[in-house]
């Protein structure tokens, strides 16, 4: 017997020297006494053992008794991916779900973030504030600059105060004029806002007069996209309006004007109280301040609102109302966009939710299929933080590609969201996407999938295999069971709140496009075409310019009526004048009823199809007649002008009107004005010719034949070859500019769509995953059951039930959850009650009938369940 | 004095039975005919290891023999320190059981 069994002579090298002839010798010999007295396999099994022990206790290579953690925890990863691999479903679904989630929340809450959340780019933000006057029903207005003086000289509270004026001036170069979006300020706005200049210096007090007002200061967008980011612009004369100004300072590239959204070059306000429109009731400016580091704003807010008193005391028929609105810079300048944000926000919490607790029921499904998996390693001597950590680095490797999923989607979806924001929404320029925000979304949730869903499996696995309880899985997934149906009956409601959302919205956008909008837009295209500069030196010329703009219009094919009109409706714009009747003078002037003006030249009633009730429309003489000097009002207007009276030929007072009373001659229907939901109708119609300064700005509507988009174009072509020096923004149709007045209606009404979608989509595969689950673990009771006579239907039933009792609790508490929440969609809504019983029930319905719709495919699994194979199994 | 534990007694005992022929196989067969206990070689020439290192066996290597393959036997031997260690256990032990009851029949 000299031939020793391969084993050994496997193992013998690695024996210890010293010991390796006797260890080895001996094992030979066991080996041949055991073959011959019990038989080839034990001793063979008996040599292995022996093998493994000498091995231990005489081996030269020591076998790690301590793990190298890292290599552990590779193992443990490759692990994992061996395991997911041979799930290959349960990996899928749970890193497609978790991406569908991940990447629109860190999309919107990328949005969100610096709109609402994220304090402004300016020093000590938290102590700068708007300063509004307050208006007859003491809503906030803007404020004339007497009273920012006034403000100013007397408050101890506020370290600084500043005017700012809308300007938009054009950048006058000889091939690309450019409307620019800019501000003119007081010489300290810039440090109110504590903001330092990035190139040269800013404005001085001596250059805030009308008389050293020669200089400008221009935003980092602007200066890199006009003037190629060149830092020796400083010093350099450019020409606005014809006109050349000094560039003294570039701004820093995060600098974000909140106060003028979009501005990008700004100016000194130049103003000086004697001015006639630097009055009090000269409401132009918006008032910036800064309250004292060490005052609170509530200590601020009272002393404004005692200087507005003694305002009111001494010039009480500038003011409509006592106090001041002293109203927190980043909250004021949100308080638009802020409800639908916010509701978008909330929306995008829900799915996410939503997706949580489906990654978690998967989880919960996969940790009973892995229940043997884990007694068997249990037995083996894995410990529980061993199989813990095994579980991490799995959710490791899901996180991580759901992460990487949703971090693409997020990619995509934030410049899409951002296109769709309003164009006036301030801090847009700060919106980018933050990957980490992806990341911990995705950490969070598996870590969530896996605390909830796996660890109490290995609690429960080693309790068991401790007390020697094993029993079966099926056995063990009862309380399971009741676990993910929770899971499912919350996704249900939550997906429920998002659809009644989604219904109410889109309720209300219908109603909102069924209104009556008082004129017809459709076939009209819109473009604001200006004359401004040197050869436009005075109204005469401006007004001339119109007419060769309109005349060039009107000749392009197509076109049949063309106007010209200082403000488009729904366009964004607003123009308010008091107005008073002259036979009923008003003891208060400064109570006189505000009105949207449209001063017009050319046919805009017509072109805009706004119906004359009364009386007619404006005519080319009327612009011409300087004695009835003529105007067209509302029917709202002249209902609280005269109510009750025929307004033809009354005589009623226009401010900035060349002459001191103008005659009505016509009567046109109400149209909405500044939103689709606007109710205030109150509107003039008066000839540009008669108001003291023509505006060198006005919009062009043309009315086509056909296709408006198709006419653009060539309309555009017409009016540029009028003076091809000035610029043209704004080219679109009617039903565009009407549709961008409800852009952000429509955004919340599309994400609550998209995210509602989703919802259904997940809480149905809840329901399916589930009932599939339950309809698997089941198979040989159904058997049975189908085996005692029960039929087809019997078990379609016992399966709906299930499913549709999950379905019946969901949409139950989702109700009552509507019922409660949709109340903050209020702001968004229009003409539909945020309890709309038909919008609710109708989601509810919605909602049932896709359950149903998951329920039936394991429906009819359990269904086909041959009795024979099931028992067998 | 350096006292051993039970695996320890086992092996010692085993190697005292087996007098001039103690080596590996010898002694594990022993144990598992004796005391019933299936100890492997690795665990028997471990405790044997640590035995020698606390003085109370000794050991040297054999000729090489044929049916091992031309592999030495390696032959223990216990020293008087070891007798000595055993004896004074093994009294202990019987005095504590003296006069008891647990089932154990008379020498």
């Amino acid at each position: 017997m000299t031939n020793a069994p391969r084993l050994v002579r496997l193992i013998e090298p690695l024996i210890r020297a010293d010991f390796r002839d006797a260890i080895t010798g001996d094992l030979v010999e066991r080996f041949e006494t055991d073959l011959e007295q019990r038989g080839a396999v034990v001793a063979q099994l008996r040599l292995w053992r022996e093998s493994f022990m000498a091995l231990r206790h005489f081996g030269r290579l020591t076998l790690p008794h301590r793990e190298n953690p890292v290599r552990s925890f590779i193992a443990d990863v490759r692990y994992g991916l061996r395991v997911l691999r041979r799930t290959p479903s349960f990996a899928v679904v749970c890193i497609v779900t978790l991406a569908l989630a991940i990447g629109p929340t860190a999309a919107i809450l990328s949005v969100v973030d610096p709109l609402l959340f994220r304090p402004l780019p300016y020093g000590r933000p938290d102590h700068l504030a708007f300063i509004w006057d307050r208006g007859g029903n003491g809503s906030p207005i803007n404020t004339g600059y007497s009273t920012i003086e006034d403000v100013r000289t007397r408050s101890t509270t506020l370290s600084s105060v500043a005017a700012v004026a809308r300007w938009q001036p054009t950048l006058s170069t000889p091939d690309n004029p450019e409307r620019l979006y800019g501000a003119r300020v007081n010489w300290n706005y810039f440090r109110t806002l504590a903001v330092p200049m990035m190139l040269g210096r800013d404005f001085t007090s001596d250059e805030d007069t009308q008389t050293g007002n020669t200089v400008l200061i221009l935003g980092h967008r602007l200066w890199e996209r006009r003037f190629n980011a060149d830092s020796s612009i400083i010093g350099r004369r450019i020409s606005l309006d014809g006109a050349p100004r000094t560039v003294v300072g570039v701004l820093p590239r995060d600098y974000d004007d909140v106060v003028t959204p979009n501005a990008e070059i700004f100016a000194p306000l130049g103003y000086v109280t004697s001015l006639a429109w630097a009055c009090r009731m000269c409401r132009h400016l918006t008032a910036v301040a800064r309250v004292r580091d060490d005052v609170p704003l509530e200590r601020s807010r009272a002393e404004l609102n005692q200087i507005s008193a003694q305002l009111v005391a001494a010039f009480p028929k500038d003011y409509p109302s006592v106090g001041f609105y002293l109203a927190p810079l980043q909250q004021d300048a949100m308080k638009e966009a802020r409800p639908a944000l916010l509701a978008i926000l909330g929306a995008v919490v829900l799915v996410l939710l939503i997706a949580v607790a489906n990654v978690v029921n998967l989880h919960l499904a996969q940790s009973i299929r892995r229940e043997t998996e884990f007694a068997v390693r249990t037995a083996l001597g894995a410990s529980g933080w061993r199989l813990v950590r095994q579980l991490v680095a799995e959710g490791l490797s899901v996180a991580l590609a759901g992460a990487a999923l949703g971090l693409g989607l997020a990619r995509a979806l934030v410049p899409a969201l951002v296109s769709r924001l309003p164009a006036t929404l301030p801090r847009r320029a700060a919106i980018h996407l933050e990957g980490g925000v992806v990341m911990t979304l995705a950490l969070v949730s598996v870590a969530i999938a896996l605390v909830i869903g796996m660890v109490p499996a290995i609690v429960a696995r080693r309790r068991a295999l401790y007390s020697g309880e094993m029993r079966s899985a099926a056995r063990h997934g009862t309380g399971h069971a009741r676990a993910r149906a929770a899971l499912v009956v919350g996704e249900i409601a939550l997906a429920l709140l998002l659809l009644c959302g989604a219904g109410l919205l889109s309720m209300s956008l219908v109603r909102l496009f069924d209104l009556d909008r008082g004129f017809d837009g459709h076939n009209v295209i819109t473009m604001n075409f200006q004359s401004s500069g040197p050869a436009y030196p005075d109204n005469v010329a401006v007004l001339a310019a119109r007419r060769r703009v309109l005349a060039a219009a009107a000749a392009v094919p197509g076109v049949v009526d063309v106007a010209a009109v200082t403000l488009l409706p729904l366009g964004g714009g607003l123009d308010r004048y008091g107005v008073m009747a002259l036979d009923r003078p008003l003891d208060h002037p400064e109570r006189a009823p505000a009105a949207t003006g449209y001063r017009v030249v050319g046919d805009f009633l017509k072109t805009m199809r706004i119906r004359v009730l009364a009386g007619r429309d404006l005519t080319e003489a009327d612009s011409r007649d300087t004695v009835a000097n003529p105007v067209v009002i509302s029917a709202s207007l002249a209902q609280r002008l005269w109510p009750g009276e025929n307004p033809l030929n009354k005589r009623m007072r226009i401010p900035n009107s060349r002459r001191a009373a103008s005659t009505v001659v016509g009567v046109a229907a109400d149209i909405r004005q500044r939103s689709l939901n606007d109710d205030d109708a109150r509107a003039f119609y008066y000839p540009e010719e008669h108001w003291i300064f023509p505006l060198n700005s006005a919009v062009l509507v043309a009315r086509v034949n056909g296709n408006p988009a198709a006419a653009l174009h060539a309309v555009r072509a017409a009016v540029a070859s009028v003076d091809p020096s000035q610029p043209i923004i704004g080219v679109r149709t009617m039903d565009d500019v009407v549709s961008r007045s409800t852009a952000q209606r429509q955004l919340a009404l599309l994400l609550f769509v998209a995210f509602a979608g989703l919802a259904v989509l997940l809480s149905a595969a809840g329901v399916y995953g589930v009932l599939a689950g339950s309809v698997s673990e089941r198979t040989k009771e159904i058997g049975v059951r189908t085996a005692l006579g029960a039929t087809t239907r019997d078990t379609y039933a016992l399966v709906l039930r299930r499913g549709l009792a999950m379905a019946g609790v969901g949409l139950l508490l989702g109700l009552a959850g509507a019922v409660a929440t949709t109340r903050y969609l209020q702001s968004l809504l229009f003409g539909v009650a945020p309890t709309d019983p038909v919008v609710l029930f109708g989601a509810a319905a919605v909602l049932l009938g896709v359950s149903l719709l998951a329920c039936l495919v394991p429906a009819r699994r359990a269904a086909r369940i041959d009795p024979m194979v099931a028992l067998r199994e | 004095m350096d006292t051993f534990g039970e695996l320890e007694q086992l092996v010692l005992l085993a190697v005292m039975q087996a007098a001039d022929d103690a080596y590996g196989v010898v002694v594990q067969t022993a144990i598992r005919r004796k005391a019933r206990r299936d100890l492997t070689l690795g665990t028997i020439y471990k405790t044997l290891s640590r035995l020698e290192t606390k003085g109370f066996v000794t050991s040297e290597l054999g000729e090489p023999t044929a049916e091992r393959g031309g592999r030495a036997k390696r032959y223990y031997r216990v020293t008087a320190a070891g007798r000595r260690a055993l004896q004074q256990q093994l009294s202990a032990l019987r005095a504590m059981a003296a006069g008891l009851d647990i089932g154990l029949e008379a020498p």
